[in-house]
């Protein structure tokens, strides 16, 4: 399913950050003292919450908990597993 | 019982090898991947990333 160059790029970067997040949380599990790491989660949690705002105002909910203050759009638009993301993807 | 005896024993092995020892040294975080590059290689520490089989690092994304 075609979804458009925008919502996809912006899409991919949500995804890779909170990947990163993963990772970092991981860490910080058995290293909580390691300044650069929180340093580093802090400022990608700021990031993916300002690209989750950003992607859903423009594109609609992407977790159901989200659609619940609009009509409930959640079920319009593609299920993950139904987006091309190869399309131009990087 | 002969078809649960299939192992190779350390003296058929010769005495140099030992029952193994696994140890995990503690990682400290130097360098990261970019977020997308960290996502296309299952994780963002470098001396995590250990594919099979070695590819030459700079030749893959």
């Amino acid at each position: 399913m075609k979804i458009s160059k925008d919502r996809l790029e912006l899409l991919k970067e949500i995804m890779a950050l909170d990947f990163s997040l993963i990772e970092l949380n991981l860490y910080l599990d058995t290293h909580p003292e390691d300044e650069k790491a929180l340093m580093v989660f802090k400022q990608y949690s700021c990031k993916s919450r300002e690209l989750k705002e950003k992607y859903e105002n423009q594109f609609g909910p992407l977790t159901a908990s989200n659609g619940a203050n609009r009509e409930w759009k959640w079920i319009e638009d593609p299920w993950p597993w139904e987006i091309d993301y190869e399309m131009g993807g990087r | 019982m002969k078809k649960y005896n299939m192992h190779v024993s350390p003296q058929m092995m010769g005495p140099g090898f030992k029952l193994a020892r696994a140890y995990v040294p503690f990682q400290v975080m130097d360098k990261i991947y970019e977020p997308w590059k960290g996502l296309m290689r299952g994780t963002i520490f470098p001396e995590l990333y250990d594919p099979y089989p070695k590819k030459k690092r700079s030749e893959e994304d």
